[in-house]
């Protein structure tokens, strides 16, 4: 390693130890930075970059920390360090809920510790979990309350109340001969009811319980490793 | 014509405020805009208190340049952590700085406190993104008052401040003296002063009246909605009332006038009916608050874009 850079890493180090207020690590990712405005040369700022999003990741700042892992000079960086780099850019887009990424990048090798392997094991089970079809689940909507049932939402006995209600008054209606009641009013009831209530909201529902189960089931899995 | 509306009119109070909430949210109804409340400025994570006079501190310096080097890459956070614990001594450039930072963060209420502070060279653009800081916590008259006595060399920014105040307000004599001062001519203002000139231009063809809502809604459902620039809820109303006076009308033919379905469907007809003639009179006020609003956004804009341009 060249002279110059020991004297530099030295100097940053020592700079923000000796800081009077360099504890926070909001503050140490400032000064990091701070390094980069100051012009350091490649290898140099990859260090800052990589010290940078350490700080970012203990404040769970994941955008920023991202952000800063991919102002890496890739060409500068040792081989040595890309997997420790590849498990930070994969833990930083698992938080930030972007798991095809994250698999992207841990496919690019991580390194041999229990912390990446853990990581690794939320990553494959974030991309191979299967959560409910919205297809499927407006097909369902169309005779409540399956639509309901399949993706666990709330609401399923009103929706169903009301709607097989509109079907009865349309029905009764038609049956006594009254069909402006009957097309009209069953009509316009069933829009809100059946169609609205039911089979639109289905899709809808099905990205809201996808949403909330893959992050129960994620969290559970974190707690048991 | 100018009336006064209460700002809560569009609450629901009453059956027919009630079915004005149905057929206003329903399927169709649905099919138009909807009116949503602007985002309330971000609560203040950056006290005055904050800061420690007592403890030994340093100029800021050079490190100026280095925040707005980090506003401009949008890491506000970062600017704002180095403000607050960097250790730096008071000054006006501190307090400029803090200020602009806290502004692009959206914190306007402890911006404008900080750049309120700020006195001598960096006095003009503390004062005109205090105004900007201002606007956004709707503060127009205290803008107004800063800029009273304002002779400094950006004279014409002043005018357009004042003249996108003076729309905001509707004070169209106010408008028309300080839109005078317009020259068109400086590259970094002519854009803003076009835009607010063509905003003054369509604010005054967007006058409703909710009478004449309330009016055409009574002559046939739905269309006073439709005037005030609702046409989903306008078509719901007509739809909604029209079937039940179709459904009233046909229980009528079948079943007599003192028949329980003529009278429970009659009942809801005049319910929906009146529901929609009331409706139609509040979306105007909807609808005006929607101006409002969509005004102030394009002045803040408009006053806001000339600022990088003269003093970043």
């Amino acid at each position: 390693m060249k002279p110059r850079r020991w004297y530099f890493i030295i100097s940053v180090f020592l700079s923000v130890a000796f800081s009077a207020r360099a504890q926070s690590p909001a503050l140490k990712a400032v000064l990091y930075e701070r390094i980069l405005f100051d012009g350091a040369g490649p290898s140099e700022a990859n260090d800052a970059l990589i010290s940078r999003a350490l700080c970012l990741t203990e404040l769970a700042r994941w955008a920023d920390a991202s952000d800063a892992l991919d102002r890496l000079r890739i060409y500068a960086l040792e081989p040595s360090r890309m997997q420790e780099v590849n498990y930070l850019k994969a833990l930083c887009k698992y938080r930030l809920g972007d798991y095809a990424s994250a698999a992207a990048v841990m496919a690019e090798g991580f390194p041999d510790t229990t912390e990446a392997q853990k990581l690794g094991v939320l990553i494959n089970a974030a991309v191979s979990w299967k959560g409910r079809d919205e297809f499927v689940s407006t097909l369902l909507g169309l005779a409540p309350p399956f639509g309901h049932i399949y993706t666990k939402a709330s609401g399923a006995v009103p929706t169903t109340l009301a709607t097989y209600g509109s079907v009865a008054l349309w029905l009764a209606s038609a049956i006594s001969g009254d069909w402006v009641t009957a097309i009209l009013g069953g009509g316009l009831l069933l829009s809100e009811t059946w169609w609205r209530g039911s089979v639109q909201a289905m899709p809808q529902k099905a990205r809201e319980y996808n949403t909330r189960e893959l992050a129960n089931y994620l969290e559970k899995l974190e707690a048991g490793l | 014509m100018m009336l006064c509306i209460p700002s809560h009119a569009q609450k629901v109070r009453g059956i027919f405020s009630l079915s004005d909430y149905l057929t206003r949210n329903s399927y169709i109804g649905h099919a138009g805009r909807q009116y949503l409340k602007p985002v309330p400025p971000k609560p203040s994570s950056f006290e005055p208190q904050a800061f420690d006079p007592s403890a030994p501190a340093r100029n800021i310096g050079a490190d100026g340049d280095f925040v707005l080097d980090l506003l401009d890459r949008g890491l506000r956070e970062d600017a704002l952590t180095l403000l607050r614990e960097g250790n730096y001594a008071p000054g006006d450039s501190l307090s400029y700085l803090r200020g602009i930072a806290l502004y692009d963060d959206r914190q306007f209420q402890a911006a404008e406190h900080w750049l309120s502070m700020v006195k001598g060279p960096l006095s003009d653009p503390a004062l005109f993104y205090g105004n900007v800081a201002r606007v956004h916590l709707d503060m127009p008259f205290d803008v107004l008052k800063a800029l009273a006595h304002y002779y400094g060399p950006y004279s014409e920014l002043a005018s357009l401040q004042r003249a996108g105040l003076a729309l905001m307000l509707g004070n169209v004599s106010m408008f028309q003296e300080e839109s005078a001062h317009f020259t068109y001519s400086d590259y970094r203002l002519s854009e803003s002063e076009k835009a607010v000139k063509n905003l003054s231009e369509s604010l005054k063809k967007s006058q409703k009246s909710p009478w004449l809502a309330a009016g055409l809604s009574a002559i046939i459902p739905g269309t006073g909605k439709i005037y005030a620039g609702q046409t989903g809820p306008g078509v719901a109303s007509l739809l909604a009332v029209g079937t039940l006076a179709a459904i009233t009308a046909e229980q009528w033919k079948h079943h007599g006038a003192k028949d329980w379905r003529t009278m429970v469907a009659g009942s809801l007809c005049g319910i929906f009916y009146i529901g929609n003639i009331y409706g139609s009179w509040v979306s105007v006020s909807i609808q005006r608050q929607k101006i409002q609003d969509e005004t102030k956004a394009l002045v803040l804009y408009n006053i806001s874009i000339p600022l990088g341009s003269f003093f970043r």
